[in-house]
Order: structure tokens, then sequence, then C-alpha cells
């Protein structure tokens, strides 16, 4: 039926564009509704306003384009395989840094990517896409729920459309796939939403949003230490809101100190999680000499210098269809409308302020690692979306007039914003098929022939050990890691660690005694494609353990398949 | 007793060896080229008062518009000598446009000696001017042209911004144009480029037009519309097409200027009928280049040629697009990645601009129908760099330069005028330090400030301006000869001195496969014949630009080509890889 239905699609590309643009004209008219007067009570217009349509409109109109992107397979990037192989582990009953090592990244990557067992999503590429979409979508409406409070329902709305360049339009495989900044952001989204509904709140029910949002907020770090400088940028933002928040009238306050205190505690227990967990188990080396050292080495090891950091976060975001126009776009639109918002509302410059705070906290968090990834774009997606939310609340003030004036002059705005925000980014869109992937192929694109060789011969509880830097076997055969590493990056290519990680892998090995070693070093391979040059048997301890303990199964494609001897 | 370089050529020397006092001199040029753009915020205070005779007189100097001049031309000069003497860069284009120049001196004609392929025949003929102006026609002496080309361009908006903005706001507004050109070390900002002429012409025409729509003598207005219409005209069409878009807003800008106009001077004949004699004086300057080119290609007969080898070869370039139209803005932003300090100098600027729109109150007509003209000239320049669809043209940002500070120039006032209406304190210093702030932090951070072009190797420009094969062609030429290079090395006409015995300065368009190919063949063998160049030099050879491998695009993968030059030439020496031919004497007599 699947098969049957994407085949047909792939044959009528009209289908495709009739209902992503159907879903993107039903999520503008859901946020145009929200700017119809009241007095205006018909139907339509309630069940357009309502938040339900709202929600279901960004839902329909973000899965509506993004969705071929489901069936395509492995892409470019071998880091959502990555983390499809530490999920695996972890369900196996894996443990990180006992199992699975995730590098520069935390611990909560591959663990959330679990909560595709509950939503009856597979394990694979297209249950992690799947699951990267809902992840944006609910981080979108986090954000939207967040902004309401601050702001008129039109504008919260209207900012989401900030995203769409981002997480629908782009085409670019690091912004459709499950990606390391994924997680952090519905973090601090989620977080941003639970401690906003404290303010101007009291009682015990406010202590415990700030504590939620601290911990949510607080944990985004141990899912991408890229993530620190929000956390710190929004728990500086939370506590100014908190002490400089106006009583609310009739009603009593949480007292600053009180609710401090409960956000600073809620930011912490994840770190004291973190530190009991590490002592119970005696991971404090490994902690220490691969999470800590690799991240600092990393840092330590920039593409380019800090000074040339504008032209390079442009460059890193220029192979991402519609990013750029996107960046510009909002960017654009919110600073020529920073001086009337800055007049307009005395009241809401801290806000501006704070929006653009997170832009250029965005920007840092991008540029600090040195390195010219896309998804790295993903960072900036809701600092832009918030910055375009306080920005065209800020540009008008009071009530509409009996003759409507105000309503009419707020709609010409919400139209150049979306003008602004899409007209160049959808027609980069239009201009790449529709479809991009071979829909009708799509079971084939899942799986390679060493996949499938090895899947014929497998059994429960068996583990995988690739060499090379192809996770994508693991996605491919369901297998966990039978060592820590899903890739060879760290100890194949020469760098001050690669001797700990050489040790620790050859350990792994003796330890787990996984059934199954894979030599991905192939031509066409990612990173290693040389053989002689990278190859398992370059690494004398290594090639003497193989060949000892394995056999040779086959060899498809340059991908030598090795299966244990007992 | 040993010879000694001149004092000048040591002083230079001196300089280059010492890092410290190049930056000395070139930050501190720029610190007197701030100071002179400012001072007139205090010698001319905001309400049209004139503070002068109650300021000190160093002030007064120091706001001169002489000294102002001075300041410009000395900050392009002391950032840029270094790479006056740095020889051939990486874009071969310089030297072709000399290569042009040579040619022309020597009595060439556009399309009948020469061909300048995607731009027009001012380029080269533009370098003439060092000429009287006493500088080499080689590298040196056009480097030190160009910087004096930008130096024009950037008055010429000067005089034209100050007819509209206060006079501090047009000499500010230099400052993405300085921040572009004087202190960007991308090879393609600093040498000659085909858009620089087309830039001149341009900036010169919208100066006459602004002079033309603010002044009050009738006569001078319309001399001064039929100036700024042909220049305008001429620039697009004889010095760089890729500049049309930017020549038609102009146009636009102007045509509106003038039919707004008399709105604010109201005639008992109507507004319109009183602009009609300057419109009409624009277009016919307009008119007037196509009718000089008309007449000139009908007189020598260069109808086809032109149609062929410019028309043709024009659209057939803009056509082969590496890129779509709606990845322009993705491309424009990877124009810019390359040239260090380009992205900040731009998004600053533009940036300022955009901040400013919100700051404009809907009341002030003319400050919003000028940002409306700067909005238009950028958005021309920048369709112009994006159309012909190629990324690896840095060259091309030369057009957003000028509308870049216009834009910043009508910002400037608009943002001081409403500081000013709010009674802000110092509206002036605010506006002017946060301009500042904003369009030069990221520039001048991401100018070197560790090591100077050039650094230390000053002491062998000489040796840089000329290779082997040109020193010895040099040694054996004699006047009247010509030369003919096969691949993109047009440097050696350079070297040589030696004009060009076909029209092609490169074989670009010779060797590549391509729809016009074998037109340019038979021309090249044509000019062979008909010029009998006295020297062939086959640059296919490694580390060459553009052509290296000798059995795929060496001359004699051409059979006609082969055949004649083995009728008529020898080999006379071999220079790693490449080979100079001469021909044989017999053919002389």
């Amino acid at each position: 039926m699947l098969d049957s239905l994407l085949s047909w699609i792939a044959a009528h590309v009209w289908a495709y564009w009739l209902c992503a643009l159907a879903a993107l004209f039903a999520l503008l008219a859901t946020t145009a509704a929200a700017l119809v007067p009241s007095a205006y009570n018909t139907p339509l217009r309630r069940a357009l306003s309502s938040r339900a349509a709202f929600t279901l409109a960004v839902i329909a109109a973000f899965l509506a384009f993004r969705w071929p992107v489901f069936f395509a397979g492995p892409l470019h990037n071998p880091d959502e395989a990555q983390w499809i192989a530490g999920a695996l582990t972890l369900r196996d009953g894996g443990l990180p840094w006992k199992n699975l090592d995730s590098h520069t990244s935390g611990p909560l990557t591959p663990y959330a990517l679990l909560l595709t067992i509950p939503l009856g999503l597979p394990l694979n590429h297209i249950g992690a896409r799947v699951l990267a979409t809902l992840f944006q979508i609910a981080a979108v409406l986090a954000l939207h729920a967040t902004a309401r409070r601050f702001t008129r329902e039109w504008a919260a709305r209207a900012a989401v459309l900030a995203a769409f360049p981002f997480w629908a339009l782009s085409t670019f495989h690091d912004l459709n796939l499950y990606s390391s900044e994924t997680t952090p952001l519905l973090l601090l989204a989620l977080g941003a939403w639970v401690a906003t509904g404290a303010l101007g709140s009291a009682g015990r029910s406010a202590l415990a949003r700030l504590f939620g949002g601290g911990v949510l907020i607080g944990a985004a770090c141990f899912a991408k230490p890229q993530a620190l400088p929000f956390q710190a940028a929004l728990g500086a933002m939370l506590l100014a809101a908190l002490w400089r928040n106006p009583r609310p009238a009739g009603a009593t306050r949480v007292r600053p100190l009180a609710a401090s205190a409960a956000l600073g505690a809620g930011a912490l227990a994840p770190l004291a999680v973190f530190v009991g967990y590490a002592s119970l188990f005696g991971l404090w080396g490994q902690i220490l000499q691969f999470f800590w050292e690799t991240n600092r080495f990393y840092a330590g090891q920039r593409d380019y210098p800090w000074w040339s950091s504008l032209e390079h976060v442009l460059s890193l975001a220029a192979p991402a269809l519609a990013a750029v126009t996107g960046l510009l776009g909002v960017t654009g639109f919110c600073l020529a409308s920073s001086a009337t918002a800055w007049r307009n509302a005395p009241e809401a410059r801290a806000r501006l302020v704070g929006s653009w705070f997170l832009l250029v906290v965005a920007f840092v968090a991008v540029a600090t690692p040195g390195r010219m990834f896309t998804h790295y774009v993903h960072l900036f997606v809701l600092p832009l979306c918030w910055c375009a939310a306080v920005h065209l609340d800020g540009l008008f003030q009071g009530e509409p007039t009996a003759d409507g004036r105000l309503a009419r002059a707020q709609r010409w705005l919400a139209l150049a914003f979306a003008a602004a925000v899409l007209a160049w980014p959808l027609w980069e869109r239009l201009s790449v098929p529709a479809v991009r992937f071979e829909l009708a192929r799509w079971r084939e694109l899942q799986i390679s022939a060493i996949g499938a060789r090895i899947r014929t011969d497998m059994r429960p509880g068996d583990r995988l050990v690739v060499w090379g830097w192809t996770p994508e076997y693991h996605a491919e055969t369901g297998l966990p890691q039978g060592a820590r590493e899903a890739h060879g990056a760290f100890i194949i290519g020469e760098s001050a660690l690669q001797e700990r990680y050489r040790w620790r892998f050859l350990f792994d090995l003796r330890r787990n005694r996984p059934r199954w070693f894979v030599d991905s070093v192939a031509p066409h391979a990612f990173a290693f494609s040389d053989h002689d040059r990278y190859g398992h048997q370059t690494w004398p301890e290594l090639r003497d353990l193989i060949a000892r303990d394995y056999e040779l199964l086959a060899c498809l494609d340059g991908v030598w398949i090795y299966r244990r001897k007992d | 007793m040993p010879h000694q370089p001149p004092l000048d050529v040591r002083l230079f020397e001196w300089v280059d060896h010492h890092g410290w006092a190049y930056w000395l001199i070139a930050w501190s040029t720029f610190a007197w080229f701030a100071a002179a753009a400012l001072a007139p915020l205090v010698t001319q205070p905001a309400g049209g008062g004139n503070n002068a005779s109650a300021c000190p007189r160093r002030l007064r100097l120091l706001a001169s518009p002489a000294l102002f001049v001075v300041a410009v031309v000395a900050l392009l000069c002391a950032f840029r000598w270094p790479l006056w003497f740095a020889g051939p860069l990486e874009n071969p284009d310089e030297a072709e446009w000399i290569a042009g120049a040579l040619t022309l001196r020597h009595g060439g004609l556009p399309w009948k000696s020469i061909d300048c392929h995607t731009s027009g025949p001012l380029s080269p003929a533009t370098l003439l001017l060092t000429i009287p102006l006493g500088l080499p026609l080689n590298y040196v002496g056009v480097r030190i042209f160009t910087s004096l080309l930008q130096a024009a361009c950037m008055l010429a908006l000067w005089r034209a911004g100050r007819r509209f903005v206060p006079e501090w706001v047009a000499r500010l507004a230099l400052l993405p144009a300085a921040n572009f050109w004087a202190c960007r070390w991308f090879h393609d900002i600093g040498q000659y480029s085909s858009e620089l002429t087309s830039v001149l012409l341009l900036s010169v025409a919208g100066w006459c037009g602004a002079v033309a729509v603010t002044t009050q003598r009738s006569r001078l207005k319309l001399v001064l519309l039929a100036l700024a219409g042909a220049l305008a005209a001429t620039a697009p069409l004889l010095a760089k097409p890729q500049s049309a878009p930017l020549a038609l807003a102009l146009g636009t800008v102007l045509l509106v200027a003038l039919l707004r106009a008399p709105e604010r001077n109201p005639q008992p004949s109507g507004p319109r009928s009183a602009a009609t004699p300057g419109v009409a004086a624009l277009v016919l300057g307009a008119a007037a280049p196509f009718l000089l080119l008309g007449a000139y290609l009908a007189i020598y007969g260069l109808g086809a040629q032109f149609r062929v080898f410019y028309w043709q070869s024009n659209v057939l370039y803009t056509a082969e697009h590496t890129y779509g139209w709606p990845e322009s803005a993705t491309a424009f932003a990877a124009i810019l990645a390359p040239v260090s300090g380009a992205t900040a100098c731009v998004l600053g600027a533009v940036g300022f601009a955009v901040l400013a729109l919100g700051s404009v109150p809907r009341s002030a007509r003319s400050h919003w129908s000028r940002l409306a003209g700067a909005w238009l000239l950028l958005a021309a320049a920048i369709i112009a760099v994006v159309a012909p669809g190629r990324i690896e043209r840095q060259h091309y940002l030369h057009l957003v330069v000028i509308p870049l500070s216009w834009l910043s120039a009508v910002s400037l006032a608009a943002v001081h005028e409403r500081l000013s209406l709010a009674a802000v304190k110092r509206a002036g210093v605010v506006v002017a330090g946060a301009f500042v702030l904003v369009t030069s932090t990221g520039p001048v951070w991401r100018t070197s400030l560790q090591t100077p072009p050039m650094n230390g190797q000053l002491y062998f420009w000489r040796e840089r301006q000329t290779t082997l094969v040109g020193e010895y062609v040099r040694a054996l030429a004699e006047p009247g000869d010509e030369l003919v290079v096969w691949g993109w090395s047009p440097g050696y006409h350079v070297e040589t001195g030696l004009p060009q015995g076909s029209r092609e300065a490169h074989c670009g368009l010779i060797i590549n496969p391509g729809p016009l190919q074998s037109h340019y063949r038979d021309r090249l063998l044509f000019d062979l014949r008909r010029h009998r160049p006295r020297w062939f030099i086959d640059a296919v050879a490694p580390g060459h630009f553009g052509y290296r491998d000798r059995a795929s695009f060496g001359h004699e993968t051409v059979p006609d080509l082969r055949m004649f030059i083995a009728a008529h030439y020898e080999l006379v020496d071999d220079f790693d890889g490449v080979r100079v031919y001469r021909r044989r004497d017999s053919d002389f007599h």
C-alpha cells in the first residue's frame, strides 16, 4: 500500500505540491485568523483562530513539505546513523560512556531516539527523521506558547513562519535528518515555556514550573555541549525577568529569591544526576578523558579563526537551500522594525534587547566549534522566531479603533513579514524538484548489500563493530555497538588523543567479543576511502586480533565483512 | 661603489621591512580621513548655520574640501601601495587590459585590433590615461592608476552627496567604500578590473545628475543632464555590459527626480511640462553613445564583428549560469565570502540602512524618496553582480561599492534628522558614532593587523614584474614587433611591452568548446596571416593560468594553427614548458 502510494506520488509530482502548498495555506490562514477582529465572530474565524487548528496546521505544514526525505535512506552526513547506533545500543541495555561514546555530543542525543519506540516508529533512518520533524514541530509550538504570554496571538503565530525556511523548505540533508542539535533545542524551548509560565504567578506551582524549566534547560548540554551559551543566556534572561517582573494586579508574586533558587536548583539537577551516575558506575576517568578532553581538543582545533566568523557562518549556511535567505529575511525584517518597536513599546524594550542578545548567542554557539558544519544552522532557528515575535508585536501599540484601522495595519504588517520570510525561500524551494528522492525505491534505499548480507546471518544478541566512518550498517542491521565508538574518526585520524581511543577500542573488542566486524574503508566511503592507508590492517594489534578471532565472510564493494570464528 | 636605489625606493623598502611603520602610516591616514570627514560636524552644525568662524583655524583647515580630497587619495595610497609592487596576481584580467591598452597605444582599434570579450573597449582604453599621468603602462602603473580611479569614484559620490545631505554625512558615507577599496587585500579588489571604468562613469554621471537636479541654472542643468545620460549609457555600452542594471537604475532615479522636482518648485506651465527639457536632454545624452558607436562600426565596417564577438558572445556568456536566479542570494554571499572582510563591510552598511528604514518618519517624503532610490541602486548593483551566474568573480563586487556608500549617505541623513527632530543631544555625534561602529568595526578588524601584504618582500619587487620568458623576448624584440600568446597568459604582453598580434589577448574562447569557437579560431588565423606578428608564445605549460596540459590544449591541437606555426615560425627557446617562437626572417623579406 505504502509502496504504491509513494510510487504514485513520485510519478505525479503535482500531488506533492498540492498537499504541501495547501498545508502552508492552512498555516497562513490560521495565522491570519488571529488578526481578524473579534467583532467578526463567524464560525470559520472561530475555528481557524483556535489553538487546536493552529497546532494542526503547523504539524501538517511541516510534515507536508518534509515527508519525502523520511524515505530517502542514508544521506551524506553519517551523524544520524551514529545516533541510531547509539540508541540501538542503549535499547540493548547499554550505558553512556560504558557502552557508547557520543564524542562531541552528550548521551541525551541517542537517548532521545528511544522515544521512537513508544511512538511506534522504527529505530532506523525513517523513524529518526519522523522524530526529528516532530521535535522541531514541538520546539516551534513551545516557542509559540511562550511568545503568546508576552505578545499578541497573531505575532506569536506569525513568528513560527520564521522556522519554515529551515525546517520545512530546505532540502539540504543536514537540516532534514536527526541531528545532535535537535534534542537540545527542544529541551531549551520546552524549558523556556515551562519556566515563563511561572512569571507573574505565585505559589508552589510557580516554583515547580521554575524548577521544571530549570531541569529542561540544564539538561540541554547533556545533549550537546554547544548549547551551553544558550543555557547561560536563557538562564540570565529568566532571572532578569524574575527580578524585574511587575506584580500582577490583585495577585501576589512569587518572591524573586525563592524563584531564582527554584530555577537554579532545577538547572543543577541534571548535573547532580550526571555526577551521581558517573560516580556510581566509576566512569569519571572515561568522562574526563573521552568527553571533557575530546571536547576541549575539538574546540581548540578550529578550521577558521574567530575573526572570520561572519563570513564562515554565512558560508556554512550557504549549501542549505533557503537557509541564507531565511536568515537574512528574518534578520532584515527585525532590524528594519527595531526602531519603531523600540519607540512604540517602552515596556517591551527589555524583550527586544533580549531577542537580539539571543541571536548573538546563537551566532557564538555556531561559531564556537570553528567548523563548517551546516547542521549548526539549527541553532539560529528558535532565536529568529523569538526575535520575529517580539518585533512584530512591538510594531503596534493599542487596540483597534472603531474603523478597524489598527487591525488593517497589522494585516499589512503580517503580510510584509510573511513576504520577507517566505517569498524568497519558497521561490528557491519551488525551483528544485519537488520529490528529490527516488520514492518508488524507498525500501531499497534503506539497506545496502553489506547490511543485507549481515542480516541474513545475524542472530539475536549479536553486536557489530564498524571500522571506518560508516555507522549506517548499525541502522541497516539493527545491531548495537560492540565498541564504544560508532565511527573511527578518533581512532583512525591522527591526533593527540588517538592512542587513548585505540587502547579503548581494543579493550572493548576483547571484552564485548562482538560477532561482526566490518572494515568499511572502501572507495566512496565517507571520510576514509583509501584501504591501503586506513584499512584495519594498518594497525598491527587490530590486524592480529581480527586475523586470530575473525573469518572473512565476504567482500562487497570493497567493504570487508568479518564474522567471529567462535 | 655599489648601485644605490633612489631614496624613494629605499624609503618604501624600509617601511616594508618594518611592519609597524606601515601600519602606523596606514592607520594614521585612516584617522586623518575620519577626522576630515567628521570635522564639518563641528564647523557646519545641524540647522544650516555656519559655525566656521567660531571654530579654531586648525579645525577649519581639517574640514576644508581640498584637504578632504587629499585625505581620500592618501588613504587609498597608504593602505594599497604594497600591492602596487606585487607583480602579476592570480587573476590575469588585469594583464589582458594592459595588453589591450598597449595595442591601442600602437594605433589599434576596438574590434579591429583588439577584442575585450565580456567587456567593452573602454576597459583597456581608460588605461591610456596612465600616459599623461606619467605612469608606466605595466602592473605598477596600472595599480597606482586603479587606486586613483577608486579615489575619483569616491570623490564623485561625495560631490553628489553633499547636494542632498549635510557635508559631514556626505563625507562619512565614503567609509564603506574606503573599507572595501582600501582595506581589502584580495587580488581582485587590488588590481585593475573591467568594472572600474563603468563604476567611474556611473559615479560621475550620478554627480552630474545630482548637480543638474539641484541647480537653478537652466542651461547648466541641460548640459549636465545630457552629460549624465551620455556617461550612464557609455558605461554598459562601451565599458562593461554587466553594469546595465545599474545604469538603468541611475537613469530611472534621475528621471523620477526630474519629474518630481517641479513639484517642489511649481511653475505656471505645470510640473510635467517644466521637466520636459531636462528629460529630453537626459534621453538625448543617453542616445549619443549609441549613435557614436553606430557611426564607428559603420565607418570601419565592423558591424559583423560587433554582432558576433560582442553581442552574441555576451549573450552566450550570460546564458551559461552556474546557478539559478532563486539561488542568487546565496550565491551573492558566496561571492563575498573569499574577500576577507567584505561580508562584514556589506552587511554592516546594509544593516545600518535597514535599521534606518524603521526610524524615518512617515511624513519625511524627501527622505523616503531618496531611500527608495538608494535601495533601487543597490538592488540593481546586486543584480548586476549575480546576473552573469558566476561565483568565483569577486571583482564583480566593485559594482556594489558606490551604491552601498550612497545608501549609507541617505540613511545617515535620515537617522540624523529623526534624532534632531526628537531633540536628542549631539544627534550628529550619536549617529556618526553608531555608523562608524556598525560599518567599520568588522571590516577594520578583518584588515590583517599583523602582517601587511608583501611584508619584507618589496626588495624583490623588480624581479616580480617579469619572468624569464618576458626578459628573453624583451631583449630580442624590436620596435614594431607584435606578440600572440596561445593559452591564458596575457602577462607576457605586459612583461615585454609588445602589443597584440591578434584580437585576442587570451585564448579562452578559442580553446574552450562553444558555439562560437569556430568563429574565434577563424579570426585568430585571419589575424595571424594579416598582422604577421613576429612573436608567438605557446604558454600552455605547468603552473600557468587556465591551460597547463600541452597534449590537450597546446597550439598543436588546432591543425590549421599547427601547420601555420610550423610553416612560418621557428622555436627559439623553451622555458619550463613555455615555448617561444619567432617568425622566420624570410617572412619579413
